[in-house]
């Protein structure tokens, strides 16, 4: 079956991402040795926690077939909304911002299944609207935390490992077992694989689709309210750039573009390499003006390697692509 | 069944008319938005501001024609914006050789960047996405290497400020570059037969290579065209400026993209038109301008500008879904 | 197959770090000395005139010193600048300066690195001042105060119309990016100084707009208020000079000659002294991005080199007008123009 040669191949990606890993710490540690440190590389994780977490619910999006442009307008309209409603506790106003990051993708999963808007267009356009009104409602001014307790979230540690790792590790870990273990999850396979046949297989598509775009957003509005705990600040131009991070860690931890396969077990994996390009930078001491141009050249390579792979797959067929499966009715 | 009904809209004549029937769903939303905006503001309908609105929107709607295209082939560009500043900075920085050897420069500059963009989609068959993405970091990497990252001083010549500055017969020369680029291409798409090989290629890849198109090289070709009216808009756009910047890119991407799809041309392929990205165009345009003599502050005609492309898009499928026989 | 996928991804890495990386190597170290490090946090690279010239002074100054200069490019995002400062501090270097992306957000990483290195690592910022400006956990702040330069404006407004016997203007406002602070320091600074001067009944504000800093902005919004006010609009008061020279472009399109309306720009670029000189604009001022990251330079050269330093080291920006944007064109010119 076409599942278990998925797996079987998705485990050779895993052991090769490790791979890789390895093998980029043994040579920074080398050019520089303040890179092995503990405190070096902990700070790793500790810097990969927001795109990680974002990147998990992505990677479920992902496997369906759609991918989300909005990402980066949840993480800071949900800050938004969470600091507007502090005066009213720390408990309305997480709550209400989550709330108000996860509607973002409600509307993202109408407007795909129910409007039948192409993904692309449908999250560039909430991205804009909600850049916008999360600009208006704050006056295009950052707003200040005012809860000293809510940085705890961002900033704190319980058992020395800091929250949002926790966070991390406990999204990783449901995420997972959802993919692997529900129907829910599974589901997500058969779509992105083939949408007709997953319809004739009795699945009800559109539900499920919408709620994978609801939990993309979950996942970015929680990224988004550590985010904005651990700078104790709202602001509508946070995470700029964002979304095409989190979409190039998980295709390079092995979830294709196209849909049908991958895992967050490669996802982790890519998001820790690019959080170690990130670091490498600095080890290095990139040239400003290159800086842009490595983090492009990596995602670029990642993804054109994503490509030529699954390409063999398919055989050379022109793929459909921005989840325009929505149209195969 | 559907595909070879639309196969036909573009082969014979008699169909313009569903066509126009077609179009005519974002023209009356024009229409609506024309006179909504003229009586919220009574400056709207001065010869200034109009003359203003062309001048404002020539690059984007040079653009809009090109990204129409790569958009009818199935395909799109995502860095287009990145050609545009890039030949805008290899211009300004090669003027000091003359005018002439630096807008040459420029328009093969970009040229040669469509190629690599159309050869690697077309004849390498890699992702468009993904491969107009990796091209768009590769330019204004380039653009921003080039240039050292610092504002670029443009020294246009009398000649070279013409285009942005000067008017004949009341007209801006801008506007003269606008309507013949929309002339040309609306030529070129919907009376050649290389653009009704673009319009069966993106309809059905497999079925029009079958037919004997030679699709990959339909498509490098698109992208080709699309990579040259960026690097002439880039001209364009220096000349109306003193000043280049390599930052205006991203915001320039989702305006184009914005228009086209508000024309109607759909980003599956195979449907659109260029008389439909003119609509698009008039539409953003107005509204733009509308909200800037309105007073509107800024976030808000960010906002408004999300919501309007949203709802046009919903819209549009709404009266796709009509038409065609399900 | 995946073993070239492997290989394939780790040579572009290590080609594209091999082609760009070892940025600012110093001369060589005196022997026996160990080298100075240190960290510069930018907050983008792209987007600005006023980078370039900055970053090219930092190596230059470094280059002077002997010293070891890193420089980290947030790309505009908070977050991405905070993990940038941890990991200069992993590096180890011997002082840190932050351009801080948001005032008001660095001040969390700032504490953090202050408690995890005990005081131990000076910082300061450059720039833009964090929010609340004062820090304990701050060594200083070096740079130009966008609020003052906000309150020179006003004032240069106010006694010129006073001079010129003017007693009311209908003005528009060209704002920077919204939200940044040096956009925000300059409105308050602005208004402030009116206020203060008992002039506020002399401005009318018709608008305001942000335009982001930039000239093609300013330009198609300055074409907007021209068809919206027509002869109504008396001044335009610009955030900057990319925005003050796009401004003057809309309206010598729209045909007015220098002088009908005032424009005003901050920086000092080239073609604002210029447009000085030929009457466009009022005045501006100049705000050196290369005497800024020298400042900052100098700043942490007493901190390491043990003097006690004062919180608040300001640059100098004078305000260059009709008479004087002569003597500066030459200075102007090689600075911006390099």
């Amino acid at each position: 079956m076409k599942k278990s040669a998925n797996t079987i191949k998705n485990f050779i990606i895993n052991q090769k991402l490790l791979f890789i890993i390895i093998l980029l710490i043994i040579i920074l540690s080398v050019v520089d040795r303040s890179f092995f440190t503990f405190r070096s590389l902990t700070s790793i994780i500790d810097h990969i926690t927001i795109n990680g977490i974002m990147a998990a619910g992505m990677t479920m999006l992902l496997i369906s077939g759609c991918f989300d442009l909005s990402v980066g307008a949840v993480l800071s309209f949900t800050g938004i909304i969470t600091f507007l409603l502090q005066p009213y506790g720390i408990f309305i106003s997480v709550i209400g911002g989550l709330a108000a990051g996860t509607g973002i993708g409600a509307l993202n999963g109408l407007l795909v299944v129910k409007g039948k808007i192409n993904a692309f267009i449908a999250t560039l356009g909430s991205m804009i609207i909600f850049r916008g009104l999360g600009l208006g409602l704050s006056d295009s001014t950052p707003i200040k935390g005012r809860i000293e307790g809510f940085t705890k979230l961002g900033q704190g540690s319980i058992l020395g490992i800091p929250n949002p790792v926790w966070i991390l590790i406990i999204t990783y870990i449901a995420i997972w077992y959802i993919l692997k273990y529900t129907k829910f999850g599974r589901n997500d396979y058969a779509i992105g694989g083939n949408v007709l046949s997953a319809r004739l297989t009795g699945i009800n598509v559109n539900l499920n689709s919408f709620l994978y775009f609801v939990v993309v957003s979950f996942t970015a509005a929680i990224a988004g309210l550590i985010y904005c705990s651990r700078v104790n600040t709202a602001s509508a131009v946070f995470g700029p750039g964002i979304e095409m991070w989190v979409i190039a860690a998980a295709v390079l931890g092995g979830t294709s573009l196209f849909g049908g396969k991958g895992g967050v077990i490669g996802t982790i994996q890519g998001v820790i390499i690019l959080g170690i390009v990130e670091r490498a930078m600095v080890v290095f001491n990139v040239d400003t003006n290159y800086q842009t141009l490595v983090r492009g050249l990596v995602i670029l390579a990642v993804v054109i390697t994503d490509t030529i792979v699954s390409r063999r797959q398919e055989k050379g067929y022109m793929s459909e692509s921005f989840g325009a499966r929505a149209k195969t009715n | 069944m559907s595909d070879i009904t639309a196969l036909e809209e573009r082969l014979t004549f008699k169909q313009r008319f569903a066509r126009f029937f077609f179009s005519q769903t974002m023209l009356l939303i024009f229409i609506v938005l024309f006179i909504a905006i003229s009586i919220a503001s009574d400056k709207f309908l001065t010869s200034r501001n109009f003359f203003n609105i062309i001048r404002q929107s020539t690059v984007l709607g040079m653009m809009a024609c090109g990204m129409t295209i790569v958009i009818i082939g199935k395909g799109i560009d995502l860095s287009a914006a990145s050609i545009l500043a890039l030949c805008a900075v290899v211009n300004v920085m090669l003027q000091k050789y003359g005018y002439f050897t630096s807008v040459t420069t420029a328009i093969l500059v970009g040229t040669a960047c469509g190629l690599i963009n159309g050869y690697l989609i077309g004849k390498v068959k890699a992702n468009f996405i993904i491969v107009t993405l990796g091209t768009q970091i590769l330019f204004t990497a380039t653009a921003l290497i080039i240039s050292g990252g610092r504002n670029l001083k443009s020294r246009p010549e009398p000649l070279f400020s013409y285009i942005g500055d000067e008017s004949i017969l009341g007209i801006p020369v801008m506007g003269y570059f606008l309507a013949a680029t929309f002339i040309l291409f609306g030529i070129l798409l919907h009376r050649t037969i290389s653009g009704r090989k673009l319009f069966a290629t993106g309809l059905n890849e497999r079925a029009a290579r079958v037919a004997g198109i030679n699709t990959s090289n339909i498509i490098m070709t698109s992208y080709i065209i699309n990579g040259f009216i960026c690097s002439v808009a880039s001209v364009v756009l220096t000349s109306r400026l003193p000043r280049v910047r390599v930052g205006t890119a991203s915001e320039y991407l989702f305006d184009v993209i914005t228009i086209v799809v508000l024309g109607g041309t759909a980003l599956t392929g195979g449907v659109g038109g260029i008389v439909k990205t003119l609509v698009g165009l008039g539409i953003f345009a107005i509204i733009t301008n509308g909200m800037s003599l309105l007073g509107i502050p800024y976030e808000f005609q960010q906002m408004i500008k999300g919501i309007v492309l949203v709802l046009a898009v919903l819209y549009d499928e709404f009266n796709r879904r009509k038409r065609l026989l399900y | 197959m995946f073993k070239k996928l492997t290989i394939f991804i780790v040579l572009v890495f290590l080609a594209s770090f091999a082609f760009a990386g070892g940025g600012q190597e110093a001369e060589g170290a005196a022997s026996g000395e160990k080298q100075i490090t240190v960290g510069f946090s930018l907050p983008f690279i792209e987007d600005s005139p006023y980078t370039f010239p900055f970053a090219e002074s930092l190596r230059r100054e470094a280059k002077e010193r002997n010293w070891k200069l890193i420089m980290t490019d947030a790309g505009g995002d908070i977050n991405t600048q905070s993990n940038q400062i941890e990991d200069l501090v992993s590096k180890g270097v011997d002082g840190i300066m932050i351009m801080p992306v948001d005032a008001a957000g660095i001040v969390a990483v700032i504490k953090r690195v202050y408690e995890e290195t005990d005081g131990e690592l000076p910082m300061i910022c450059s720039n833009v001042m964090p929010d609340p400006p004062e820090l304990d956990e701050l060594i200083g702040f070096a740079g130009p105060n966008s609020y003052l330069e906000g309150k020179e404006m006003g004032k240069y407004y106010v006694n010129y119309l006073r001079e010129n016997g003017i007693d009311k203007v209908n003005y528009c406002e060209s704002q920077g990016t919204a939200g940044y602070s040096a956009a925000i320091d300059r409105h308050n600074g602005f208004l402030d100084a009116v206020e203060e001067l008992g002039a506020s009944d002399m401005f009318n504000l018709l608008d305001t707009q942000p335009c982001d800093w930039s000239p093609d902005k300013a330009q198609a919004q300055t074409e907007n208020w021209i068809t919206t006010y027509g002869d109504k609009l008396d001044m335009i008061y610009s955030h900057n000079d990319g925005m003050g020279i796009g401004i003057v472009n809309a309206l010598q399109d729209a045909g007015y000659s220098p002088g009908d309306v005032l424009v005003n720009g901050c920086d000092g670029q080239t073609q604002a002294v210029e447009y000085i000189k030929e009457g466009w604009m009022l005045f501006t001022v100049f705000q050196s991005p290369a005497e800024d990251a020298a400042t900052a330079m100098r700043t942490m050269e007493k901190i390491l080199g043990g003097e006690s330093v004062p919180y608040w080291n300001y640059m100098e920006t004078p305000i260059i007008n009709g008479d004087n944007a002569e003597d500066y064109l030459p200075i102007v010119t090689e600075l911006w123009e390099q």
